[in-house]
């Protein structure tokens, strides 16, 4: 019978460990933090639109728009902008942007992308 | 009982166990709602953010179409306006992609000054009175097909050039007038360049003058058709330089003509 009643609390104990770790909030948490830095990378980028203004990025050359771009790149964010395909400057390791923003401006597709800087 | 001790202690902690299991997965549901409604903001942000981003880039091509337009050729004065807004209300853009259509047109409007909130075109953002505003009519529609969340809106937004058209045509009709005026009333002996030249030129200086305050240039150009009655035809040209647009410096030109018939001394 003592050999049951440890059979029982092992099987009581672990059935409720393996229960905790399949139902644990930290996939679903991870899942939003994405997205909340998603959200606010795009927010960034459309903050950078905004700043310089689209007139003057009409009148930019690749080159100033990427400087620029850069300039506004800061310890926790990294920007990067592809000019009909062409990146600027080598992306950042860790794979794709996490957020991104895509737009015709005369006379090519402009491709705003952007980083964590902690994952890159 | 007595011989197993440990049977209030397993179902003490039983009790427990299922608390925590029962807690723990309270947590679980409420992350992964919490999920599900950051993954509908994430959706509804791309569709804001990216709508935006698309808009303000086709409303920034529509003005450098427009102003591609104001400045290849030179407008007839007394039909300036209306041409220009047929050239304008002729722009049209489209933009797909990522799961977003974005459609603009373009017309010209006198809603006189007034503010927008399409900053991101900024200067040519809202209209100024007195100067060429474009109106926006943009369509967006999308989708983020794994949150459900869909958009579908239309905006219109008033834009402007620093084109004072009205201006313009003024000081170039005015210039007519008052050339085929002064002309009409002045008297030439002889029917040559020499005698006509000074007088044309003389009459040009308050319409150039004028012009030249409000920032236009005039050329003024005549050639003599008919010696008796002399007769001279003249084309007046204005034009607004150095428009800051929004892919660069630009200028528009207006033309007329005119003719005047110069009294004779003995007349």
């Amino acid at each position: 019978m003592r050999f049951l009643d440890i059979a029982t609390a092992i099987l009581l104990g672990s059935s409720a460990i393996t229960g905790m770790a399949v139902w644990t909030p930290r996939n679903a948490d991870a899942g939003t933090q994405t997205q909340l830095t998603q959200m606010e990378l795009r927010d960034a980028l459309l903050r950078f639109m905004q700043q310089p203004g689209e007139a003057w990025i009409l009148r930019s050359s690749p080159e100033e728009l990427c400087t620029q771009l850069s300039s506004f790149s800061n310890t926790s964010e990294t920007f990067l902008a592809l000019v009909n395909g062409h990146p600027c400057t080598r992306p950042p390791p860790g794979g794709s942007p996490v957020a991104n923003l895509t737009f015709d401006l005369f006379p090519g597709e402009v491709i705003l992308e952007a980083w964590p800087t902690a994952q890159g | 009982m007595a011989d197993r001790p440990g049977v209030g202690a397993t179902a003490i902690s039983a009790v427990i166990f299922a608390i925590l299991l029962l807690s723990n997965f309270a947590v679980y549901v409420a992350a992964q709602q919490r999920s599900v409604l950051y993954s509908q903001a994430d959706a509804e942000d791309f569709l804001a953010d990216g709508g935006a981003a698309i808009m303000g880039a086709e409303a920034a091509n529509i003005l450098a179409r427009a102003q591609s337009f104001l400045d290849s050729r030179v407008f007839y004065c007394a039909n300036a306006t209306a041409a220009i807004g047929g050239g304008v209300r002729g722009l049209t853009d489209r933009h797909q992609s990522g799961g977003l259509n974005v459609s603009v047109s373009a017309g010209i409007s006198d809603v006189g000054a007034s503010a927008d909130n399409l900053t991101m075109l900024s200067p040519f953002d809202g209209s100024v009175a007195g100067e060429l505003t474009i109106l926006l009519r943009v369509t967006e529609s999308g989708g983020a097909p794994t949150s459900g969340i869909t958009m579908s809106r239309a905006e219109t937004h008033p834009l402007h050039l620093p084109v004072r058209l009205e201006g313009e045509e003024r000081a170039c009709t005015g210039a007519v007038q008052t050339l085929e005026s002064a002309l009409s009333s002045s008297k030439v002996a002889n029917c040559t360049d020499s005698q006509v030249g000074p007088l044309v030129e003389s009459a040009s200086l308050g319409p150039v003058s004028a012009a030249a305050g409000e920032g236009y240039e005039i050329r003024i150009s005549y050639s003599i058709t008919q010696r008796a009655p002399c007769t001279a035809e003249f084309e007046v040209s204005v034009s607004q330089p150095d428009i800051d647009g929004p892919s660069g410096t630009f200028t528009v030109q207006m033309s007329d003509e005119g003719s005047a018939t110069f009294a004779s001394p003995e007349g």
